[in-house]
């Protein structure tokens, strides 16, 4: 996979160079055309400016990266922007520009929308953020994905965006919602507890390889009835890292006899504190 | 070789064995350790140690709280609360009492004790000098003198008193993102890495510092897991206190990432020369490895070696400014993308990184061997 990476350096955004200035000297290079996988990160103030003109740059310059099939838009860290200031915007002229698309992974969901998503070949489509917003629950719920295999989403909290309910997710459990899914991710939810009871018997279970249930607040009631699902045992993998659930729990997770992921337990604040250590 | 060497420690720390473990495999024999306690309360006298060509090392005060009680009593001039109220104070796990004062105890402590060993009339060696230690614990003066002289260090803000200065320098100067720290106290102490969204007033920090109310009254903790704080409430009551204990404000870089995780390196820099290091990865803004940081290898970090010998050729000239010591724990960072060096810290006792080898030593058998080799070329 040929992959080209753009993002302005500290340095480089200090001096005052500008993110137009990478994407035309990009697109006007010759391995363009040969570039398979474009990352897009720090782009000056994502705080501040959206994505909005970086995704229509993109767009309007499709006929030269003909070979582009997956795209990242906000690969940054926290140390560069807070995740949950990232601005992002609509993604539908990516989706209309680039028909062959297999894979669309973003950071940040500010003013995120995935409008009248309609595109026959995209397979993997992955959102990170501190809280998904109903209205792009929504534009996914309703999108037509033929050959979507893997779809991760990280739904996060109220403060950072997640201004939802159990109702605006279940219509995602849906079997059948996109027919070649294997890998679902509803994760890092403030509610996992009741994401995980309402997917425990949900016939998409059927259709999946992969359940991840990962990074959120997961307890033992959320836990328990995935324990006691008849169809949980249907998975490949069922990944519930960073959890809240007791070692009781974990274990007998460990007894179902497919792969369970319970690493990274989380404990009580008050342990943490340490005493002065003089460097 | 008979040499004499004076530890001024806390015995039971374990830097001071480490110490003792790289004197004996040296062959040489142990060193008189005489506790900060005892020089505090006056059990004992430090000129009681010296005699001709003696070798005084300082060490870490920390990790003691009778010896931080004492020094926070010992800078009760102008101070907070009298030295019979900071007797009196409680021992609580993590909880950071008036680093301020304590600073200004600890320096008055060094001036006595550089005083007193001056006095004595023998002719001794620090390893590190007193006066040297004051101002590396002063990240203000410290960084202020690495910038004049020509070290590459993070641009600083100029001095604020509360959190509402703190925000229209911000404003003012258009930087969004700055590390609040402590400006005397030890280097993990009272970090914090703040930054503001002009977009809705917006405003997020993290920190090693928890803050507890309890009975309408403001108590601080160190905690070994970031906190992040995004309500105005917490955030200003951070920054005011931090500010009422003198606060270094700094501009936060971009830190390069490794494996998404971004890093800083220690570099123990001994006489002239940048010698052991370690690179320290983290999923927050700080690195400081007893957070439960990742150790890492410097040589592992995808920089290229013209950068490499940059970075060390900065911890060098940042040593360069303390001539009269004999070593310092530099902390360097490279900028992301770029990788321009910029020495953030410069740590007194910043040479305890067991584990790591530097020419088959560690760094006290280095530092030991670096001063044996001064003695011998007559420095």
């Amino acid at each position: 996979m040929i992959k080209e990476r753009l993002a302005l350096t500290y340095d480089e955004y200090e001096e005052g160079k500008t993110f137009t200035e990478l994407m035309e000297n990009f697109v006007g290079s010759p391995n363009a055309k040969e570039v398979e996988y474009l990352e897009v990160g720090f782009w000056g103030e994502p705080y501040d400016e959206s994505s909005d003109n970086i995704v229509k740059f993109i767009a309007e310059n499709s006929s030269k990266l003909p070979k582009l099939k997956g795209i990242f838009i906000g690969d940054m860290e926290s140390d560069e922007c807070e995740i949950s200031w990232i601005e992002q915007c609509d993604m539908a002229p990516l989706f209309g520009a680039f028909p062959q698309l297999e894979e669309l992974v973003i950071k940040g969901s500010n003013n995120l929308r995935l409008s009248s998503l309609n595109h026959a070949n995209l397979k993997k489509l992955v959102i990170i953020c501190g809280g998904l917003g109903k209205d792009a629950i929504e534009d996914i719920s309703k999108a037509q994905l033929p050959n979507l295999e893997h779809l991760e989403l990280y739904l996060g909290e109220d403060n950072y965006g997640f201004d939802g309910s159990i109702e605006d997710i279940k219509p995602l459990m849906k079997k059948g919602l996109f027919p070649k899914l294997k890998y679902l991710g509803l994760k890092d939810s403030e509610i996992q507890d009741e994401i995980a009871v309402e997917i425990a018997e949900a016939p998409i279970l059927e259709q999946l390889e992969v359940l991840d249930l990962s990074q959120g607040t997961l307890t033992d009631e959320g836990a328990q009835t995935l324990l006691n699902s008849s169809k949980i045992k249907n998975l490949k993998k069922l990944d519930l890292s960073y959890h809240y659930m007791s070692e009781g729990m974990m274990k007998k997770l460990k007894t179902i006899g497919i792969d369970v992921d319970v690493s990274d337990p989380q404990g009580e604040d008050e342990e943490y504190r340490y005493p002065a250590v003089t460097e | 070789m008979n040499i004499d060497f004076v530890i001024i420690g806390n015995p039971e720390n374990r830097r001071v064995v480490f110490f003792q473990q790289a004197l004996e495999l040296l062959n040489l024999k142990p060193a008189k350790v005489v506790s900060y306690i005892d020089l505090l309360t006056g059990a004992n006298k430090i000129e009681d140690y010296i005699k001709d060509d003696v070798i005084i090392r300082l060490e870490s005060p920390g990790e003691n709280f009778l010896v931080e009680k004492e020094l926070i009593a010992l800078g009760e001039e102008d101070g907070w609360i009298s030295a019979v109220e900071a007797r009196g104070l409680e021992y609580e796990n993590g909880r950071i009492y008036y680093p301020a004062q304590w600073y200004r105890g600890f320096c008055s402590f060094l001036k006595r004790i550089d005083d007193r060993v001056n006095k004595a009339g023998k002719r001794f060696q620090w390893m590190n000098p007193p006066g040297d230690i004051i101002t590396m614990f002063d990240k203000r003066l410290c960084q202020k003198l690495l910038r004049d002289s020509g070290v590459s260090v993070p641009s600083v803000l100029k001095k604020c008193g509360s959190y509402e200065e703190v925000q229209e320098v911000m404003k003012e100067t258009n930087i969004r993102r700055v590390f609040v720290k402590l400006a005397c106290s030890s280097s993990a102490s009272g970090i914090c890495a703040y930054q503001i969204n002009p977009r809705g007033d917006k405003e997020v920090m993290y920190t090693t510092v928890e803050i507890v109310r309890r009975d309408g009254e403001l108590a601080l903790y160190n905690s070994l897991k970031i906190k992040k704080y995004t309500s105005n409430r917490d955030i200003k009551d951070i920054i005011d206190w931090i500010c009422g204990q003198g606060a270094h404000i700094e501009v936060w870089i971009h830190k390069e990432t490794f494996e998404r995780q971004v890093f800083d390196m220690r570099i123990v820099t001994i006489g002239e020369s940048a010698c052991h290091n370690v690179a320290r990865l983290s999923k927050s803004p700080m690195t400081n490895l007893h957070l439960g940081n990742k150790r890492g290898n410097v040589a592992d970090l995808n920089l290229s070696p013209d950068k490499l010998v940059g970075i060390f050729q900065e911890a060098e000239r940042a040593k360069g400014v303390f001539k009269r010591s004999l070593y310092a724990g530099i902390d360097v960072l490279v900028s992301k993308g770029g990788h321009v060096p910029y020495v953030v810290d410069v740590n007194a006792f910043g040479d305890l990184i067991p584990g790591i080898l530097y020419k088959g030593r560690d760094t006290y058998g280095a530092e030991i061997e670096e001063m044996i080799n001064n003695i011998e070329r007559g420095d």
